[in-house]
């Protein structure tokens, strides 16, 4: 899978009282193979270069780099140029002129984009790729433990494959409340999991020998040729069964 | 009719494929007094009831193919687009086709519904076991029935058929469907033995179909066994010539070289094809493949053979190729709507050298040409659709003829926009091919024909001075004209050091008579007529003593 890169935002802290941020840090979305991102702040395109820095994407594909602005002179909604360029991967790059966001972790208020603070303790950036992430990794838990009870006739542990799956869709609906989630993004995350649990469920058949884990397994490879067309239709990206999670698109 | 075509089958099936099977069954159990009047009729036993019923399953299934295929007459001539909307070839005995359609389901729904229950007994040997299997897992009894009343038996229905959620459930669960099993089965053993070749270094790569549960495996040592290049199915498995592309559309030269035309296909495209067989072996089981395949392989086109095999037919119907007759039954593929066919990739602005095909073109040998290409596809399908990303076509440039030993070279073969080089005089083909992914490039090939002037000196290895030695030029070359006849030359010769003297030196074979023992340049400059003067200079020394 080639790289991608994507332009998340930037945003302002320890805003001075004439709303002038004394650090910005930017935000870049990776997905596929790329270690290192290469950002570079500029006034305008073609401006000189204010700030570079070579920042590693986190678990959930984001890579920060936080810059000093020292005396501040950008105020808070200044359009800035950015440049991400993926220094140690396959070759990617992207650029966007973005805003300066200056708001700050939750005050405990009841949050939303005009209460001025995030409603959570990261920015958009960090916080939707990590409960996405988080979504996908109950899903396919939750999905992998019914079937192991299925394999096992182990009631609870069924139970407990239903629960996780239940808190997925809990997970899910955070998600999908405070975060635009791309319709590629969110089915490529099912496709994946679907996909994943599919050869578990093969691997959980033949160790078992069951009939109920199989059919099981039968069914979740169609849901995984019904989202593969939603997909194609759509004319997504299909994610890998090999793709590693870190490098699926969860924003 | 496909309906009466369904229950004669099921009825056949019952009496002649299941019954054997679940009276030997009954028989064995000591149960026969309570079935007298079937019983009397079949006294078969185990393993006899097992073989005739297998004998019997092939037998109608043989019967039922070749009703439906002397039902389907494919023009044996030109592409064919079955369409429902009356588009097709006529079929004056169709009744007969939808009949054995529906006799071929219905006869697989029962062996679907039996076999789970015999095959246990048949593996161990003891009726019992089936019994009891049954007791212990009334879940095979409930998915075998599921799988036999819920998703076989509907295929009768067109419009079930043409579903693409339906074609998705009848693949997946073809898996447990024990009439594919003897294709699926030899599919296994096929895939595990280039599986086997991979670890030696084969290239090998498998990717799973996820839409019909089928598994892919590209290349491998097995793949020679079959009419390259190409591909093919064994129940859920289906393998595919290595040469195809995988993600990009590319072209094979058939068996009979270049100038036999040009096969466009993809593995894109040979999926869907390949995933059909999957759904017919799904339908009819296994026997329907195998018949199919050899109607496909053994018989002429004539006798609907090959590409227009009643088998291939119906598969075809899962890609819609816009070139290759198909059978409106499968689901549509992704990207289509209804029943509507693929639509053939279509040629923009494409010339050579700015010219378009079927313009004359004239060259000096060694020359480069600047190629320009254009295609598009107005449904971006199969290719685009189905690789979100991939290019809607694909396209090539290739010399289809050229000079003997020529060696023109095309530095992109694959892309649109390129150059190309002539070393050699004569006439050339040069072709450019489109392809959507799809079986066929339906828009042809736009040809050019460039012709290239060379000029060839034949000289002694050595000459005498003051005596005269001969200089050929006949082997000059400037290939063809449009209609065929040979380019007329001119032929100016010129000798250094200039005290030579050359008798006529338009003619393309001269006299020079050396007047002093130094080396002798001997040089020749052609010129085609009637081509804006296209013209190539060639020299050749020639020591004098």
């Amino acid at each position: 899978m080639a790289c991608t890169l994507q332009i998340g935002g930037i945003n302002g802290e320890a805003v001075t009282g004439g709303s002038l941020p004394t650090q910005l840090r930017v935000y870049v979305r990776r997905q596929g193979n790329c270690d290192q991102v290469e950002i570079t702040v500029r006034v305008t395109q073609n401006g000189p270069a204010m700030f570079t820095a070579v920042a590693a994407p986190d678990n959930n594909g984001t890579a920060t780099a936080g810059f000093i602005v020292e005396p501040p002179i950008f105020a808070c909604g200044s359009p800035l140029w950015v440049e991400a360029r993926c220094a140690a991967g396959d070759e990617c790059s992207a650029t966007a002129q973005v805003s300066i966001d200056c708001k700050a972790p939750s005050d405990g208020g009841p949050g939303g984009p005009n209460n001025g603070n995030w409603p959570w303790p990261f920015p958009p950036q960090l916080f939707c790729p990590l409960i996405g992430r988080g979504f996908t990794l109950a899903l396919f838990t939750g999905i992998v433990t019914f079937l192991t009870g299925v394999a096992m006739a182990l009631p609870p542990v069924i139970g407990a494959g239903v629960a996780i799956v239940v808190a997925a869709f809990g997970i899910l609906a955070v998600w999908r409340h405070w975060c635009a989630i791309p319709y590629c993004y969110f089915w490529g995350a099912i496709l994946w999991v679907l996909k994943r649990c599919l050869l578990a469920g093969a691997v959980l058949t033949l160790f078992f020998v069951s009939v109920a884990t199989l059919l099981c397994t039968l069914a979740i490879g169609f849901a995984a040729g019904v989202v593969t067309n939603r997909l194609r239709k759509a004319h997504c990206h299909l994610p890998s069964m090999t793709t590693p999670l870190t490098q699926l698109p969860l924003w | 009719m496909l309906i009466v075509g369904a229950v004669f089958g099921a009825v056949l099936a019952f009496f002649f494929v299941a019954g054997p099977l679940t009276i030997a069954m009954a028989i064995a159990l000591g149960l026969s007094p309570v079935l007298p009047i079937i019983g009397a009729l079949t006294q078969w036993q185990f393993p006899v009831g097992t073989v005739g019923a297998t004998i019997s399953h092939i037998l109608f299934s043989l019967i039922a193919y070749v009703m439906a295929a002397i039902a389907t007459p494919v023009p044996t001539a030109g592409p064919v687009t079955v369409t429902p909307a009356g588009g097709g070839f006529p079929m004056p005995w169709e009744f007969f086709e939808r009949f054995a359609r529906g006799w071929l389901i219905g006869m697989n729904a029962v062996v679907t519904l039996t076999l789970p229950f015999a095959l246990p007994w048949v593996f161990s040997g003891l009726p019992a076991v089936s019994l009891l299997l049954v007791a212990a897992s009334p879940l095979l009894a409930i998915a075998a029935t599921f799988i036999a009343v819920v998703i076989v038996i509907p295929a009768f229905a067109p419009g079930v058929a043409a579903n693409s959620v339906y074609a998705g459930i009848l693949g997946w669960t073809a898996w447990i469907s024990p009439p594919t099993w003897p294709a699926t089965g030899l599919g296994l053993l096929v895939c595990i033995v280039n599986s086997i070749t991979a670890l030696f270094g084969a290239p090998v790569r498998w990717v799973p179909e996820f839409w019909t549960g089928s598994l892919m495996t590209h290349g491998g040592i097995l793949y020679p066994f079959w009419r390259a290049p190409a591909g093919y199915n064994l129940g859920n498995f289906y393998f595919l010539d290595p040469r195809i592309g995988a993600t990009t559309p590319e072209f094979i030269p058939p068996a009979g070289g270049m100038a036999g035309g040009f096969i466009g296909l993809t593995a894109d495209g040979a999926t869907l094809h390949e995933t059909g067989h999957t759904l017919n072996a799904a339908a009819f089981g296994s026997w329907f493949n195998y018949v199919g395949w050899a109607h496909q392989n053994f018989f002429p086109p004539g006798l609907n053979g090959g590409p227009r095999a009643y088998a291939e037919v119906l598969a075809e119907a899962h890609l819609r190729d816009s070139t290759q007759p198909w059978f409106p039954f499968w689901a549509p593929p992704v990207g289509l709507t209804a029943l509507t066919p693929n639509a053939p990739p279509t040629f923009g602005t494409t010339t050579v050298d700015g010219l378009p095909p079927g313009a004359f073109l004239n060259y000096s040998a060694g020359a480069s040409l600047t190629l320009s290409g254009a295609s598009a596809d107005a449904d971006s399908y199969p290719a685009a659709t189905l690789i979100p990303g991939s290019p809607a076509t694909g396209v090539r440039w290739v010399f289809t003829t050229q000079p003997a030993g020529a060696g023109a070279a095309i530095a992109g073969a694959t892309t649109a926009a390129t150059t190309a080089t002539v070393p050699r005089g004569g006439d050339y083909t040069l072709a450019f091919v489109a392809t959507d992914g799809a079986q066929l490039p339906t828009a042809g090939a736009l040809v050019f024909t460039p012709k290239v002037v060379e000029a060839v000196v034949s000289v002694p290895i050595v000459a005498v001075v003051d005596q005269p030695f001969t200089a050929d030029g006949s082997m000059s070359t400037a290939g063809a004209d449009l209609a065929g006849a040979a380019l007329p030359l001119t032929f100016a010769w010129s000798v250094a050091p200039p005290s030579a003297v050359i008798a006529d030196p338009t003619l393309p074979i001269i006299s020079v008579t050396p007047s002093e023992t130094a080396p002798h340049v001997v040089t020749l400059t052609v010129t085609a007529a009637g081509a804006a003067g296209t013209s190539h200079t060639a020299s050749s020394a020639v020591p004098v003593s």
